[in-house]
């Protein structure tokens, strides 16, 4: 500001005119621009040429023709699409359409994010199928003629165990999922008696599922496969085994202790029997030459394991009543 | 995910294969079910043996089922239009720029070796572990010694080396000399980045690269003063890495000192030997006595040679130039194989060829021999010369026989079985594709050779310019209806493969459009043609720009694409062409022929364009050719001028032309 000031008396004389008049058109913009901010004022002797910035220039980049076009129609898809992969409109040379529009067609297959999200199965066409099937059958062995069908199989191989491998990229190869270990068998296909099953499904509890009587136990306490696998058959050995030992104190069971109600040792059938003889003291306690015991037995075996519901209950008054001799008074 | 259950089938296999405490309930289990069963019984059942296969077999036998598919680009690079390389530059810059990111990361473990010390990987993967650094304060021993030398780490083998003070047992420092020798000065490639070595342009001239470090020195003056056995294992290291680094008089040296102090040597140090026989350069006649010298040398000390033997024998043969002496040579070298029972490995067979070069067409029937006898053979690389063998017998298939059936022949041999490695790396491929369809070319009808070519091209292969250029001259020599088929198809390929800055094939590629098939004036081709012409021009012009030294075109070229525009009525651009030509004549070579300015003025005059016959009048003045009076004679003759016209035709050809015309005319109006 000093030097111009000093410039300014110098050359006052002479350009006065020129300056006043600068001067007043550049207060007119300063008092405009010091509205906007309060930095300091800015001379500017000569306006500013504007830098054009030159706009960059878009480099054409020349793409050849999709390759689909060049396809010949009797070529070998599965070695064009040899794997699974996104979809991709240059390599597919069908015309495809996916996808809504409210107006018109489908959107065609380029830039089609439709076609892109769908799993597609162009690699398993079934000649590709075929031909993998061929491939790989060198290295399968023949199925033994005995194994028909899966009845067979099972009978003879009641055993199932079932394991799972995990693969994903990751630098790990291993999987702690992949140490569990399903053991399967029918309890059909073990060899039982009454008591054993009795003991057996006591001490398999919910392992058990009687609807498709299976037992599955699964091992997963020990860190690899082949030890919960050796576990699991401990486990069947152990539970089998002990199932069929009969200990001393199972000859304690009292009725209380009776997991089902057994009309032929309760004091139900006692009484009938004393009823019935009264007052003789009955011999035996057969209850066959009853008239209606049969059904009351069933009755009352019925309400008392499976609980109570409308209809046992009218089964146990029905039966009461046959074995009473009770008949309706409206029927007689 | 999950990869599955068990099948029935495994899990059966697997039931049977229990160890003894669970055979017993197994058992008890079958019997029970066997006394219920009454059809069949367990004994019947007979379950194979699973058969071996190792971890990648499946994804073999699953390749095994896909065939080259042509349209697509090298699975290395995207399936996609836009990421598709289409010039072999493209091709080089894309895969390597693929690697450098590998390279990158591989740095960045180096670099940053403290950040990397986290083991995530199990098993261990040894590619993540960054590198080990030794340094004053790392405490090695000799197995970390051995460890080095067994993972080929030449410098850090050698700074542990010095790190132990060269306190080290006997075997160690021999493996450590036998290491030494074998790298010399040159860190092993590393086996990840396949494409620089694709790449990589190999040293051609065979020259004594054998850099002597002190290190091999002070260990082999060691080595040598211990007994004779582990003398003899010195000798032969250091023989052996003498002679991979073309060191031949070094060995010669060893091999005289080995045989005055009777050091038995082993016979890969022999092979060394005869291989350096030709780079010991003794003459002609002495290579056959040398060779038979080392033979003799061999058998005195019970050493059988093996097929790297004669192998290097024939390298030596195929470099001699007496042709007596090398037919001689060779038979003797088969008959020895034959004696030997060896089986030829490629190599020979790349000698082979080498030799048969020198004979011309008496080539042919051995040549035929050699590619059945291979046919019936599965191929293994044992040498690194065997990536010689396709390209060279290609070569000769193409130049010295000239024979379709032969050239088919190696090109079967090649695409049959796993052979497409011995293709060797990205130069031997391209002189082995430019060779085949050259062969092609040459020996069939373009029709045959153009169905071959698209299905080699761009993805198998990009033909060279020299490749492009014989196609260009090839069709000249076919009728115009043919040639005119083609043009736009190789036009296409030529702006793809950036052959538009190589002059000679813009010079074929404007004759066949301007002269060899030239259309009928109303034809839609000249419209065609005066594009390419423009894109031509564009193309020169926007180089020009870009580049100091200026692309200098020949005066046939810029011809040519006046004509064409011409022929396309695109006048403006003429116009601005001759401007040019006039401004700067310095960028054509020599000045437009007078065919080309004759045929200018004729479509000029045919359309009565007269700027561009004013500019033409120009620039025909300016470089003083002749007929300037004439074509302005012809030219007040067939259009009327205005005064101003008249009066810029005086300023160019002088008046004294024109008056003498004038003066002609008035005569005959007297």
């Amino acid at each position: 500001m000093l030097s111009f000031r000093l410039r300014f008396k110098a050359s006052l004389p002479q350009n006065l005119s020129k300056i006043l008049k600068l001067f007043a058109t550049r207060s007119n913009i300063l008092e405009t621009n010091s509205n906007e901010s309060e930095q300091f004022r800015v001379l500017d002797l000569y306006p500013q040429t504007k830098v054009m910035q030159e706009k960059r220039k878009t480099r054409k980049t020349s793409i050849p023709p999709s390759r689909a076009t060049n396809m010949p129609t009797d070529q070998d898809w599965p070695s064009v699409w040899p794997g699974a992969r996104t979809f991709h409109p240059a390599s597919v040379p069908l015309p495809l359409r996916q996808g809504y529009q409210e107006k018109g067609a489908s959107p065609n297959k380029y830039a089609n994010a439709e076609l892109m999200k769908i799993p597609n199965f162009l690699h398993l066409t079934p000649p590709a199928i075929q031909r993998h099937c061929e491939a790989l059958k060198q290295f399968c062995t023949k199925w033994p003629t005995v194994l028909e069908n899966e009845e067979i199989c099972s009978k003879h191989f009641p055993i199932e165990i079932i394991s799972s491998d995990y693969c994903y990229s990751s630098p790990t190869i291993r999987d702690p999922l992949a140490r569990i270990v399903n053991l399967q068998v029918k309890l059909s296909s073990l060899y039982l008696d009454t008591h054993a099953k009795d003991k057996l499904l006591r001490l398999l509890g919910n392992k058990y599922n009687p609807e498709t009587d299976i037992i599955t136990i699964t091992a997963d306490r020990c860190p690899l496969r082949k030890q919960n696998l050796e576990y699991a058959w401990y486990l069947l050995m152990a539970v089998y085994h002990e199932s069929w030992r009969v200990e001393s104190w199972e000859a304690e069971k009292s009725i209380a202790d009776m997991e089902y109600f057994d009309w032929d040792t309760s004091q139900s059938r006692t009484s009938l029997v004393t009823l019935y003889t009264w007052p003789i003291p009955p011999t035996d306690y057969d209850y066959e030459i009853i008239p209606h015991a049969t059904e009351y037995k069933i009755a009352v075996s019925d309400l008392i394991n499976n609980g109570e519901d409308q209809y046992s209950v009218n089964k146990y008054k029905e039966a009461v009543k046959n074995l009473l001799n009770l008949k309706c008074d409206n029927k007689e | 995910m999950i990869v599955g259950g068990v099948d029935p089938h495994l899990r059966s296999v697997r039931l049977l294969e229990k160890p003894i405490p669970h055979e017993k309930l197994c058992r008890e289990l079958i019997r029970l079910q066997s006394t219920t069963a009454s059809s069949t019984s367990s004994s019947d059942i007979y379950i194979p043996n699973r058969i071996e296969r190792s971890p990648t077999d499946i994804l073999k036998a699953l390749e095994s089922t896909i065939s080259r598919d042509y349209t697509a680009p090298h699975y290395k690079f995207h399936d996609d239009p836009y990421l598709t390389p289409l010039s072999k530059s493209q091709i080089r810059n894309y895969a390597l720029a693929k690697e450098s990111g590998k390279k990158t990361a591989m740095w960045i473990r180096e670099e940053h070796h403290n950040l990397f010390q986290h083991k995530v990987a199990d098993p261990e993967i040894k590619a993540f572990v960054p590198p080990p650094i030794y340094t004053e304060e790392s405490k090695v021993t000799e197995e970390t010694l051995l460890y080095e030398i067994s993972n080929a780490h030449v410098s850090n083998s050698v700074s542990i080396y010095n790190l132990l003070k060269g306190e080290v047992t006997i075997p160690t420092k021999q493996a450590l000399l036998e290491l030494l020798c074998f790298y010399n000065h040159d860190e092993p490639a590393n086996v990840e980045l396949l494409e620089s070595r694709w790449f990589q342009l190999r040293e051609k001239r065979i020259k004594n690269t054998w850099i002597s470090r002190p290190e091999i020195d002070i260990l082999f003056q060691f080595l040598k003063e211990q007994e004779p056995a582990v003398a003899a294992a010195a000798y032969n290291a250091m023989i052996c890495g003498l002679a991979k680094y073309y060191n031949g008089d070094k060995v010669w040296h060893m091999y005289k000192e080995c045989q005055e102090n009777n050091i038995p040597l082993c016979i890969e140090a022999y092979n060394g030997i005869i291989s350096m026989v030709s780079i010991l350069r003794e003459g002609e006649d002495k290579t056959k006595s040398l060779i038979t010298d080392i033979y003799k040398a061999m058998a005195t000390n019970g050493i059988t040679p093996n097929i790297h033997t004669f192998n290097a024998a024939l390298s030596a043969t195929s470099m001699l130039k007496n042709k007596r002496i090398i037919l001689d040579l060779t038979c003797n070298i088969f008959a020895d194989i034959a004696k030997f029972k060896l089986k030829p490995t490629l190599t020979t067979y790349y000698y082979v060829l080498r030799i048969l070069n020198k004979f011309d067409d008496a080539a042919y029937t051995p040549f035929i021999k050699i590619l059945k006898s291979l046919k019936e053979e599965t191929l293994t690389i044992q040498n690194a010369k065997d990536l010689y063998f396709f390209f060279v017998a290609m070569e000769m298939a193409s130049k010295q026989l000239c024979e379709r059936q032969a050239g088919e022949m190696v090109n079967e041999l090649l695409l049959s079985g796993d052979n497409y490695k011995f293709i060797g790396d990205s130069y031997k491929e391209s002189l082995y594709y430019r060779a085949y369809l050259e062969l092609i070319l040459a020996t069939e009808e373009f029709e045959t050779f153009y169905k071959i070519y698209s299905k080699l091209v761009p993805h198998v292969t990009i033909p060279e310019p020299s490749v492009m250029k014989a196609m260009l001259e090839t069709l000249q020599l076919y009728p115009a209806e043919t040639a005119i088929q083609y043009i736009p198809k190789l036009w296409s390929h030529m702006i793809m493969f950036n052959h538009l800055d190589t002059q000679y094939l813009l010079e074929s590629i404007l004759h066949l459009m301007s002269v060899h098939c030239k259309p009928v004036s109303d034809s839609s081709l000249n419209a065609q043609f005066a594009e390419i012409a423009l894109i031509i021009w564009d193309h020169i012009q926007t180089q020009n720009a870009k580049k100091i030294q200026h692309i200098i075109m020949s005066n046939t070229i810029v011809g040519n694409i006046i004509v064409l525009l011409l022929r396309g009525g695109n006048f403006d651009k003429v116009k601005e062409i001759l401007s040019l030509l006039i401004e700067s004549p310095h960028l054509i070579v020599g000045i437009l022929m007078e065919d080309y300015v004759h045929e200018i003025f004729e479509l000029c005059l045919a359309q009565a364009h007269t700027p561009i016959i004013f500019s033409l009048l120009e620039y025909i003045t300016s470089n003083h050719l002749e007929g300037a009076g004439e074509m302005a004679r012809k030219l007040e003759k067939t259009i009327s001028l205005t005064p101003t016209q008249k009066d810029m035709l005086i300023n160019l050809v002088g008046n004294d032309i024109l008056e003498l015309q004038l003066s002609n005319e008035l005569n005959e109006a007297k």
